[in-house]
């Protein structure tokens, strides 16, 4: 009895010891939390925290990658216990809603304007709120890009140089590339995927999204929504795209095996094309994804971005937007670097950072970040900011008429309920925190 | 025995009682009860992480209870829960059955191999599976493609995702549940059986009215334990089927942990979290009502 | 009666090879497309065995310079074994003490254990969270091995084992002058064997493929489970299907493994009296 009281006594005195924390360091640390998007990125990112912290004399910044899988729930779980990262990754359509939140503080605070002034115009509209600046965006991506295979198009007879720019094209030229071994074009199946992959689509159609400004009813019972679903629904009877898409929805897979001849993804697929299917680079071919009218101009795509800010109970707020500032929105050498070890198809939100790429030779004479930049960027619009259950009920509302064989008019009646329903039970009306107002 | 040792006695089976059972008694009161203790307070509050929390009454279990997803999600669980039961419990008794009749080296591979899809984490499981799905590269369609049907969009079809993800659980299922009622069948004296076969009655009788009822208490500790982790499985329906189409596929968890990543604050989620294991809890009530199995038999 | 005979040896060879067929076909074709270019993984017609065995995949996940599976595995594997051997320990000595002795409170610790089967986990994911960042557990490894130590499953299961062992052997004991503790050792440890095979099994895969809980206890790459470094090559985007299959075969197999050296204790049969 002794032996094991003693026993047990030793073993938590071991215990207590191995959890004593470490000696406090006089400099000052910094937490940075981001997501292990690539393997480029990692190692960008590692890189030039070192450069900083050799330089600095009083600041440590210390990288933790967390797979997105479990993103949400380590974030949530250190604010639940108010032991936040001062640092950390913040999707640019959440900023505006993380602001209102108190969880982000404003940069502005620490920053000079100097730093915001060198952004694109709209991703400044994306990073601020309120009239201030809360997060420093740093990477941008299309999320609807046309993929064609320029090979297959020849094929059929058709001009490798000039893709499809209306949805009208789209289905007519599909109609001469489907045959036994390939499918003209793919459409997402699932219901969440659809949801999130026609963002620039819906956009286009309705001249918003699926609810209101203020967020306050749903606007999807119209006859743009009706058009929109019309091209869902012709595609699939017309038997040009595959019943259950070939990959999920973030890859062009398919497109690089000649499964299917044309498709939408996002522009993150441009290096992993290279990487993987290299053989097949020249024979693809990108182009803003296609339109109601044809007109590029008018939002192909939605945009995802990345962004950097500080946490709102951060207890370094100073030197956690100082280095935000410099990481993001410094010398242009950095943001060109990572650029350029993106290779292809991460687009640069600042000005300055987007001369620089444009000088650069490899990467101006890549035709496909050429039309990234200077056909789908600059007229993109950002992901929704509302919550993802309402734009889940249109994804629901497409795969009821595609797969369930529902009535277009009903399909849109239910999702407009089920819209107006969530907003009255979640009291979403009026917090949209970008609305302008009338 | 003295009246002074009999005591002394009691008491030191006391001492050790709760000497053994302390340990355990203790980590669950502080890493599991503490935990559903806060998390029932927290239910009844908008939690912001921020701000300061504001307490809210049953806000949280209203916007739970008046979502038809919430509700759809407990009878996907029903249902998912009802396929993946019945089938597994009976192939484990056919499984277990059959390897009774073998002999020792026949029986010790089948265990091994019944047993070895229980050992795959179900990311695993579902990247596996998902593969096999695949429309166009997957292997099932290739295989019903020989025999002249059309390839099926497994995952995503209303009539075959359930499907989809009951096959990779049954698959995993069955290992468990065959070696429990495998030990469960041996158990059963032999005598019966011999007494049985010289009354005249065949095989088929004996199981009637012999392996079944002796096997009684064993499949209701399986039935409990198995439907209490069948409502819970997730993970399957998040990577095969993305919990479509239309929900179809969301289980109840699957729906709390939707809700923990999408929601502002973390309250309904919680709120669901706990409606659910009022579910979890009444299933097992009943099912242990009608079957009692807190005996201490005699061999 | 021959051809009844045959009939049922014919029946018991299809079943163990629909058995074996079909347990073992999903982690065949994962061992085999590891082995195969991202084409072949996708190529249509399906092709089953690789036009070319390539070990790319395999490179670059066992010398990833980023992430050291190996290192991982090994430290996974010891902390596994830890866990294993201290919740049959925790949880054991606990069930003996439900099952057999009586004490104050019996019927009140007992529901409290029971009602801790019903939360489902992700209900008390952040609020774990709390109480270990509270003890200061974070970042270290005792947060993946003391929170989950005591099982009220495991507790029931092998309760219900103790619960029909015969009580003759214990009161010849007790009158030979033994203790209740002694008992355990003497009488009950040595035939728990099969059942804590089983019951270690599960403890050690429950302990092996967690990853969600290390993911957000732990920042420390060097402290990361092995799964939970599998996960970090399944979130980047890239389309390295084969590298994940290749992940999944290096960390299903040391589990596997262990389950093939202990499988004579299944083999042999358990004892499952305390079942019914």
């Amino acid at each position: 009895m002794k032996k094991l009281l003693s026993l047990t006594l030793a073993l938590l005195i071991a215990m207590s010891v191995m959890m004593l924390p470490a000696s406090a360091d006089e400099k000052v640390t910094i937490q940075l939390w981001i997501q292990p998007w690539d393997t480029f990125q990692q190692e960008w990112m590692n890189d030039w925290v070192e450069v900083y912290n050799d330089e600095s004399e009083n600041v440590r910044v210390e990288v933790t990658f967390v797979p997105d899988s479990a993103w949400a729930e380590k974030l949530k779980a250190a604010q639940a216990d108010r032991k936040t990262p001062d640092v950390y990754c913040v999707n640019l359509s959440n900023i505006a809603k993380e602001a209102a939140l108190g969880a982000i503080q404003p940069l502005d605070t620490y920053l000079d304007e100097s730093f915001f002034d060198d952004l694109q115009d709209n991703f400044k509209a994306a990073a601020s709120k309120d009239g201030h600046y809360y997060a420093y965006p740093y990477q941008v991506e299309a999320g609807q890009v046309l993929y064609y295979r320029k090979d297959l198009f020849e094929a059929a007879g058709l001009d490798p140089e000039t893709p499809p720019t209306t949805w009208d094209e789209v289905i007519e030229y599909a109609q001469k590339l489907t045959n036994k071994y390939t499918f003209g074009y793919q459409l997402n199946t699932a219901d969440g995927d659809i949801a999130w992959t026609s963002y620039g689509m819906q956009y286009n159609f309705n001249g918003g999204y699926c609810i209101t400004e203020n967020w306050d009813k749903a606007n999807v019972n119209n006859d743009n929504y009706r058009a929109l679903l019309n091209v869902f629904k012709t595609m699939h009877d017309l038997g040009i795209v595959p019943d259950a898409a070939l990959s999920n929805p973030f890859h062009v897979q398919p497109v690089c095996e000649g499964s299917v001849a044309m498709m939408c993804a996002g522009s993150w697929n441009f290096q992993l094309i290279k990487d993987d299917y290299p053989e097949v680079v020249d024979l693809i071919g990108v182009a803003p994804a296609p339109t109601r009218d044809g007109d590029y101009t008018n939002v192909s795509s939605a945009m995802g971005g990345w962004s950097l800010a500080v946490d709102g109970a951060s207890t370094h707020p100073k030197e956690a937007a100082e280095f935000i500032g410099w990481l993001l929105g410094g010398d242009p050498e950095i943001m060109l670097d990572f650029c350029t070890r993106a290779g292809f198809g991460k687009c640069s939100v600042r000005k300055s950072v987007s001369a620089a790429v444009a000088e650069n030779e490899e990467l101006s004479s890549n035709s496909w970040l050429v039309t990234l930049m200077d056909k789908i960027v600059p007229y993109g619009v950002l992901e929704p900011a509302f919550p993802w259950d309402i734009s889940l009920e249109v994804g629901q509302a497409i795969n009821r008429v595609v797969v369930f064989g529902q009535d277009i008019d009903a399909a849109l009646a239910e999702a407009e309920t089920n819209i107006n329903n969530y907003i009255e039970l979640n009291h979403t009306a009026g917090t949209n925190p970008s609305y302008k107002g009338e | 025995m003295s009246k002074e040792s009999f005591l002394s006695q009691k008491r030191a089976v006391q001492y050790t009682a709760y000497l053994l059972v302390l340990p355990a008694v203790l980590l669950l009161i502080i890493f599991n009860i503490t935990p559903i203790l806060y998390t029932l307070r927290m239910s009844f509050y908008e939690w912001s992480f921020y701000k300061d929390i504001t307490f809210i009454g049953w806000d949280n279990y209203r916007v739970i209870v008046y979502d038809k997803r919430f509700w759809q999600s407990i009878l996907v669980g029903f249902e998912f829960t009802f396929w993946n039961m019945s089938i597994s419990m009976i192939l484990a008794f056919i499984i277990a059955l059959s390897i009774r009749y073998m002999n020792r080296s026949a029986a010790s591979v089948t265990k091994v191999f019944v047993y070895i899809p229980t050992i795959i984490a179900g990311t695993i499981v579902s990247y596996i599976f998902g593969f096999m799905y695949n429309y166009r590269y997957g292997i099932l369609n290739t295989v019903i493609d020989f025999f002249g049907i059309r390839p099926q969009t497994w995952t995503t079809g209303p009539s075959t995702a359930m499907f989809s993800i009951v096959l990779p659980s049954i698959w995993q299922a069955v290992g468990v549940k065959t070696l429990i009622f495998l030990a469960g069948m041996n158990e059963i004296s032999p005598t019966y059986y011999e007494a049985a076969a010289l009354d005249g009655a065949g095989r088929f009788k004996q199981m009637w009215y012999i392996t079944f009822p002796c096997l009684r208490n064993v499949s209701v500790y399986l039935l409990v334990t198995g439907a209490v982790a069948a409502m819970q499985m997730w993970d399957l329906s998040n990577f095969i089927t993305g919990g479509g189409p239309q929900g179809m596929t969301t289980t109840p968890v699957l729906y709390i942990y939707n809700r923990f990543r999408n929601d502002d604050y973390l309250g309904p989620s919680l709120a669901s979290a706990l409606l659910l294991a009022i579910v979890l809890g009444c299933i097992s009530w009943v099912v242990f009502k009608t079957v009692s199995s807190d005996k201490n038999i005699d061999g | 009666m021959k051809n009844r005979r045959f009939i049922s040896r014919l029946l018991i060879w299809v079943v163990i090879l629909l058995v074996a067929f079909s347990a073992m076909f999903p982690l065949f074709w994962m061992v085999i497309s590891s082995f195969k270019k991202n084409a072949d993984i996708i190529a249509l017609p399906l092709r089953f065995w690789p036009t070319k065995w390539v070990l790319d995949n395999y490179e670059l996940i066992l010398f990833s310079k980023n992430f050291n599976i190996a290192y991982s595995l090994i430290y996974t594997f010891i902390l596994a074994v830890i866990f294993t051997v201290m919740t049959l320990t925790v949880n054991s000595t606990a069930a003996y003490g439900f099952a057999r002795l009586e004490f104050r409170g019996k019927k009140f610790l007992w529901a409290l254990v029971m009602i801790t089967m019903f939360i489902p986990g992700i209900s008390t994911l952040v609020t774990s969270y709390t109480v270990v960042a509270r003890l200061r557990m974070i970042n270290t490894i005792w947060v993946l091995i003391i929170p989950g130590l005591a099982s009220s499953g495991m507790i029931f299961f092998i309760r219900q084992f103790y619960l029909n062992f015969p009580l003759s052997l214990e009161e010849a004991a007790l009158v030979d002058g033994s203790t209740a503790l002694k008992n355990f050792i003497y009488i009950f440890l040595p035939t728990s064997g099969p059942v804590f095979v089983i019951q270690g099994i599960g403890a050690f895969l429950g302990f092996w493929n967690n990853y969600l809980w290390p993911a957000i206890t732990i920042s420390n790459e060097k402290l990361y489970p092995v799964m939970l470094l599998l996960e970090f090559f399944k979130s980047q985007r890239a389309m390295k299907d084969g590298a994940v299959l290749v992940g999944a075969v290096v960390t299903s197999f040391p589990p596997i493994i262990l389950f093939l050296i202990f499988q004579k204790h299944i083999i042999e049969g358990i004892k499952m009296s305390g079942i019914k």
